[in-house]
């Protein structure tokens, strides 16, 4: 009987002894290829010709890292300057010219003593210009809108990769708020140009055009009251989320960090002789999910900015233009065609300050992501 | 040199004017009357150059449409604006009245393919 019950705790006591242990495999990619190339799909055509099958190669998170660097940075800053360049030009001489006939006839239009007739006279004059300058704004506002959805579709491939790389890491709590993060920014995005961006810009533009065709009537002041409250309202918006999201995913890492660490001690001193090498083994599963966190953030970071940049070059131009113009319309004596600049200048001011908030946060959650990675363990 | 003789026609016109008032007032208004068309016309040969470079430069832009109708408008304002101040002089101010009015609504009535082209526009911009 003793005999018996002795192999029965030794038969026991042996299968401790099969778990199996093994070495991570160095393809680290492999299990998630389908959905980092899927966020690969989604990327701009640039980034696409040159992160597709990257995950197929050995080196594949090397360069990653040697493709993002401060000269790739620059040589898509300039290849948005040149596409962006010539129909700025053309635009500028077209408006200029404009905005120095308009100056002549104004002109020519002093010298009429009838106010009825030069008030006529002004009122034709004004009318050409704001069919020009509206076609500007309805240009910028279509790409503003565009560059807004390209976010939303990237977005919304991101969530599952990020995600499963967090949770299969260890990393839960993380993982949850991640995921909570993630799909709060996809919602946001996804409403803000409906809701936001779109209605705010058409009314304050058409508010404000009212005020300097009609002449008699100061609607300007308030297409730019609306701006200004939608503006402040949307700072302080992105500030509270940056902030609550920041605090939850640093409090997550923390957790996880614990967890993760108690996960290690209770391997190594509860599992004899194999306990330390599951131990490390942890460490190195651990790690490699970091690796492909870094490298897909790092990835994600790019594309935002291969997208920003052609709209943000675009809206910064524009503005600068009409800028210079308004500038140029005040010297020559056309006030109205002056106001008209001064609200297409803060049209596009509006239109730049939502796609810069919206950009910066993206970025700061695309951060925090990638920063969990290097959580020690 | 158009200057010098713009000048000294209407100074001409002015004295001359002076004299034929104190004998026949009549005589003396047409006389004004013939002097402001003369000037009209000499002011309009030379707009009419600058305004070929305008409508030249407009050519090869995308706002043709709105320098022609620009240029009508401001014609339809100078020659309303003469006739008033004929009439006026004339001591008929109520006929001055009338005709910057029919001024007024010729050019309203010029601008209103532009005023529709901008409600399609707004229309567009706001769906």
């Amino acid at each position: 009987m003793k005999r018996i019950i002795s192999l029965i705790f030794a038969c026991t006591f042996l299968t401790f002894f099969c778990a199996d242990v093994h070495a991570v495999d160095t393809q680290i990619f492999s299990e998630y290829t389908d959905s980092l190339e899927t966020l690969v799909e989604k990327m701009p055509s640039e980034l696409k010709e040159k992160y597709t099958g990257i995950f197929e190669t050995p080196d594949g998170v090397e360069k990653i890292r040697k493709s993002i660097s401060f000269s790739s940075f620059a040589d898509f800053l300039f290849n948005s300057l040149e596409e962006a360049w010539p129909s700025i030009l053309r635009l500028f001489f077209s408006l200029a010219t404009l905005t120095l006939c308009a100056g002549i006839f104004h002109n020519f239009n002093t010298s009429l003593t009838s106010p009825a007739l030069s008030g006529a006279v002004s009122f034709c004059i004004t009318l050409a210009f704001v069919i020009l300058m509206t076609g500007s704004v309805d240009t910028l506002l279509t790409n503003a809108l565009l560059y807004l959805e390209n976010l939303t579709n990237f977005s919304s491939a991101m969530v599952p990769i990020t995600v499963a790389v967090t949770a299969a890491s260890g990393k839960l709590t993380a993982a949850t708020v991640s995921h909570a993060s993630l799909m709060l920014l996809f919602t946001l995005i996804q409403n803000i140009g409906t809701t936001i961006l779109s209605p705010v810009v058409r009314t304050s533009y058409c508010l404000g055009i009212a005020g300097a065709v009609g002449g008699m009537v100061r609607l300007d002041s308030v297409s730019k009251c609306i701006r200004k409250v939608f503006t402040i309202v949307l700072t302080f918006l992105s500030l509270s989320l940056g902030f609550i999201i920041g605090t939850q995913n640093i409090l997550a890492r923390s957790a996880d960090t614990f967890s993760l660490k108690t996960v290690k001690f209770a391997l190594g001193n509860i599992i004899p002789i194999i306990g330390g090498a599951m131990s490390d083994a942890v460490s190195t599963v651990t790690t490699s999910f970091a690796v492909i966190r870094s490298a897909a953030g790092g990835m994600c970071v790019l594309a935002i900015v291969v997208f920003l940049l052609p709209i943000l070059v675009q809206l910064v131009l524009h503005r600068l233009l009409f800028s210079a113009l308004k500038g140029a319309a005040e010297m020559m004596g056309c006030d109205r065609e002056a106001k008209v600049m001064e609200e297409v200048h803060g049209t596009i001011g509006y239109i730049l300050a939502v796609v810069s908030l919206v950009s910066l946060l993206f970025l700061f959650i695309i951060s925090l992501f990638t920063l969990l990675g290097e959580a020690s363990v | 040199m158009t200057i010098t003789v713009g000048a000294i026609v209407a100074i001409a016109i002015v004295f001359l004017s002076l004299y034929l008032k104190t004998q026949q007032k009549e005589i003396a208004v047409l006389f004004i009357v013939s002097g402001v068309l003369f000037l009209f016309f000499v002011v309009l040969k030379q707009t009419g150059e600058a305004l070929y470079v305008i409508r030249e430069i407009s050519q090869k832009s995308s706002f043709r449409e709105e320098i022609e109708i620009m240029i009508k408008a401001l014609g339809i304002a100078a020659t309303a604006q003469v006739t008033a101040d004929i009439c006026r002089t004339a001591g008929e101010n109520a006929l001055a009245g009338q005709v910057e009015l029919i001024g007024k609504t010729e050019i309203l009535l010029l601008s209103l393919p532009l005023a529709t082209r901008l409600f399609a526009v707004l229309q567009n911009f706001l769906q």
